[in-house]
């Protein structure tokens, strides 16, 4: 089958399409028929080796986690999927013609669901769900703020907070600040052109998804931040009246 | 990506809790409902075919797609 795979780590110049041998699935696994997959900033710091510690590859590796696919095969004792059920989900090395997958890890797709439409949504979802429901408790009145609001993990992460009953408040540039307002964010801050802190009044909440320093200066105004990046150098030499702080990773 | 230093947050007056993102199916049909009922609009950019696969993390790695990259490979 065809995959793209890395064999030391590097630049984008390290992915290499080639012909790797079929996958074969153990108990409990599953062989999915990807069709479409999500390209996430976390496969590119896995290419880099930022995470190698945490997370050491074996090499060749198949890069990407989320896929959108069909299921080919089905392990003994694996059950609540048949082959040719339209799945979506998370799986090892989805940039490829067929991964191997967990059925605690995947999930049907509703039935007028497109392939690129599930397949761009296992990390930044789950990021933005976990981040929004279970980190920052978003409920009814609460206001959120959030740094890096049109991007993948940030745009669902405001349709979501708004589900709940949340207003936010969103920081972006340029055109994003247009696709903030249509996505119904009460205060829109273009970051080039203004300091969120001279503008904002106090978030009950803020998620930061774009790090630098912006999560030292959400600390000041707000009791509980929440981040995916974590500048703590900078973080720490300015700490004043945060309580509390939850960094995110993925 | 760096490390929690505990103890210069505890001096600080920061409480800190490092989540991970958890890989769950229980999020992923929620996340189905959300997009299905039409509550949640992913935000689609670019889709480029599998051999464009460094284009493709370039994109993302730049920041300059406009939405969400995906890859199509059948």
């Amino acid at each position: 089958m065809k995959a793209i795979r890395i064999r030391e780590y590097g630049d984008a110049s390290t992915l290499k399409l080639e012909d790797t041998p079929q996958l074969t699935i153990e108990h409990d696994q599953l062989l999915v028929k990807i069709r479409d997959a999500g390209v996430n900033p976390i496969d590119w710091k896995i290419r880099a080796g930022y995470l190698k510690e945490r997370m050491p590859s074996a090499f060749p590796l198949t890069m990407g986690q989320d896929f959108a696919g069909e299921v080919a095969e089905l392990g003994h004792g694996t059950s609540g999927f048949a082959p040719g059920d339209r799945v979506f989900g998370f799986a090892q090395g989805t940039y490829a013609e067929y991964a191997v997958a967990q059925s605690s890890t995947i999930a049907a797709m509703p039935e007028s669901m497109a392939f690129d439409v599930a397949a761009s949504l296992p990390t930044p979802g789950s990021t933005a769900l976990q981040l929004v429901r279970d980190v920052v408790g978003a409920k009814a009145g609460m206001r959120i703020l959030i740094h890096g609001a049109a991007g993948s993990v940030g745009s669902l992460a405001v349709q979501i907070a708004k589900h709940l009953g949340a207003p936010v408040i969103g920081t972006a540039t340029g055109p994003d600040i247009s696709y903030l307002r249509i996505l119904g964010v009460e205060e829109v801050i273009d970051y080039k052109l203004e300091r969120f802190e001279d503008s904002v009044s106090e978030a009950d909440a803020v998620i930061d998804l774009v790090g630098g320093d912006t999560l030292a200066r959400s600390l000041r105004s707000s009791r509980k931040a929440v981040s995916s990046r974590l500048p703590w150098d900078r973080l720490m030499k300015r700490p004043r009246s945060a309580r509390a702080f939850a960094p995110f990773t993925w | 990506m760096g490390q929690i230093n505990e103890a210069a947050a505890q001096r600080a007056g920061i409480r800190t809790v490092h989540v991970v993102m958890k890989r769950d199916a229980a999020d992923l049909v929620e996340l189905a409902k959300l997009v299905d009922s039409g509550t949640v609009k992913s935000r689609l950019g670019q889709t480029l075919p599998l051999a464009q696969a460094r284009e493709a993390q370039e994109l993302n790695e730049k920041g300059q797609a406009a939405g969400k990259v995906v890859l199509k490979v059948a």
